[in-house]
């Protein structure tokens, strides 16, 4: 049994951060995957035509969230260490597309929007410190995520699934819709005072109902957009007739 | 002016890799690339303000899927950089710059996208010759596809940055000159129509009944922060 030197394990690290190199639509982020795994090749395997398929099982198609593909790298490479190839390849895609959904809805449908929303009312608030408090409070959180999901997918393998119901996550998951709403209400009421004549009131009013209630029909954003800006211009038109 | 081409090339670039090849630590997010740019540029006032307005663009997005998508991290960039261009070398501002420049950039995203598209489907060459130099044990060679493909990637982005600036600023410019008859009042409603689109867009995360009563009590403190500002 080969054990991964820690040293390696800031290599992987890093080698993390571009998972996504190369991506296709042929094998999505198994250009990016293999690579992490090239840098270590030769601490996981013996001889070379074991490291010839080692690579060769790692340079394919693979697919998941970004962030959390940390879970998947860790508990793949305990498997590597105990040398279970089959489990490593049923590892690999099982956890891939798992962690992907779970991924997806954590970070782009919660986490992203949430700080971002934060990031624009502090922009209106205190101007330029908005994209820097976006930017550092992301960062923090996913550099987190990635360095807990190696450590965890390592120790877990195929049980990664349990972090998800730990305090940490089930406190992520339920702050992150009230705060985000919370920013939104406060955007909301700061962008809204600067729109006090009756046009630009009704404007905004008018468009926000209507994009609110567009989205959420799935309705197309160019078309939400085109028709926002044309409804703008005839009430801009029509106002200025009275 | 060529020395502020070398800086939007450059941000062009990275903001692509970003976006997708490294890190994704969310500096291609209009907001923060548009104010990047701005001081870069020497107008990082104007860069958070387009900044903000682009970002209020895109909120709805999610990286999800492989339908045509709007490329954000060159907008962001070309947004900024045509609006600082407009007004340091055309000295135009206001509504009707915003309101054409916006149009612009969102449609230009559109069409990084589907090069963004076109270079993943690229990408696929990169795969075939990693294959090919693991099956002749020519391992070292597999470095040298990785680097070619984050080369192209950051050409991508640098090139389309660089058109995408000089196209904007003189279509903007063309279509402010040809709409002169037009008064400056009609597009009044410009930061309405974005701000409101920005915000109906956030209902697609945050749309339940149940958080209402928390957008309720952040409108609250919004009112307070805007009664003391």
């Amino acid at each position: 049994m080969k054990k991964l030197p820690k040293l390696d394990w800031i290599k992987i690290f890093l080698k993390s951060l571009l998972l996504q190199v190369g991506f296709s639509y042929e094998r999505k982020q198994g250009l990016g995957w293999g690579w992490i795994f090239y840098s270590v090749r030769k601490e996981l395997t013996e001889e070379k035509k074991q490291e010839i398929d080692f690579l060769k099982r790692h340079f394919m198609n693979f697919n998941t969230n970004p962030y959390l593909a940390g879970y998947a790298i860790g508990a793949v490479i305990e498997s590597e260490e105990q040398g279970k190839v089959e489990k490593t390849v049923a590892l690999k895609n099982s956890l891939g597309n798992a962690l992907g959904a779970v991924g997806d809805n954590l970070i782009w449908k919660n986490l992203r929007p949430w700080l971002l929303s934060l990031g624009l009312v502090v922009s209106l608030v205190i101007g330029l410190w908005g994209p820097i408090v976006f930017w550092l409070s992301f960062n923090f959180i996913q550099i987190y995520l990635r360095i807990r999901g190696l450590r965890k997918g390592y120790q877990l393998q195929e049980r990664v699934f349990l972090d998800f119901n730990s305090k940490f996550f089930r406190l992520l998951s339920k702050i992150t819709p009230i705060l985000g709403s919370f920013c939104l209400g406060a955007f909301l009421i700061l962008q809204a005072k600067d729109f006090l004549s009756l046009e630009r009131m009704f404007t905004f009013v008018g468009i926000l109902i209507f994009s609110a209630i567009s989205f959420k029909r799935h309705i197309s954003p160019v078309l939400i957009f085109s028709i926002s800006l044309a409804f703008g211009i005839l009430i801009s038109l029509v106002l200025k007739q009275f | 002016m060529n020395s502020e081409i070398l800086i939007v090339l450059l941000l062009g670039g990275l903001v692509c890799l970003d976006f997708t090849e490294v890190g994704q630590t969310m500096f291609s997010q209009p907001l923060v690339s548009s104010t990047a740019t701005g001081f870069l540029l020497g107008d990082v006032k104007s860069g958070l303000e387009i900044g903000l307005f682009l970002q209020l663009l895109y909120l709805w997005f999610m990286p999800v899927g492989t339908a045509i998508f709007p490329d954000f991290s060159v907008a962001g960039v070309v947004g900024s950089g045509s609006f600082i261009w407009l007004k340091k070398y055309f000295i135009l501002t206001g509504n009707k710059v915003l309101f054409f420049l916006l149009i612009l950039v969102f449609f230009y995203s559109y069409f990084c996208g589907w090069l963004t598209i076109q270079n993943r489907k690229f990408n696929s060459f990169f795969g075939r010759k990693i294959d090919l130099a693991i099956e002749h044990n020519k391992l070292k060679k597999i470095s040298l596809f990785i680097l070619s493909s984050l080369l192209v990637s950051f050409g991508r982005g640098a090139l389309l940055t660089v058109l995408g600036l000089f196209l904007l600023t003189r279509s903007a410019k063309f279509l402010i000159s040809q709409t002169s008859f037009l008064s400056e009042n009609i597009f009044f409603i410009s930061i309405p129509v974005i701000v409101g689109f920005g915000i109906g867009s956030f209902f697609i995360f945050w749309g339940e009944r149940k958080s209402w009563i928390y957008t309720v009590l952040g409108g609250l403190v919004g009112l307070t922060l805007a009664m003391t500002l």
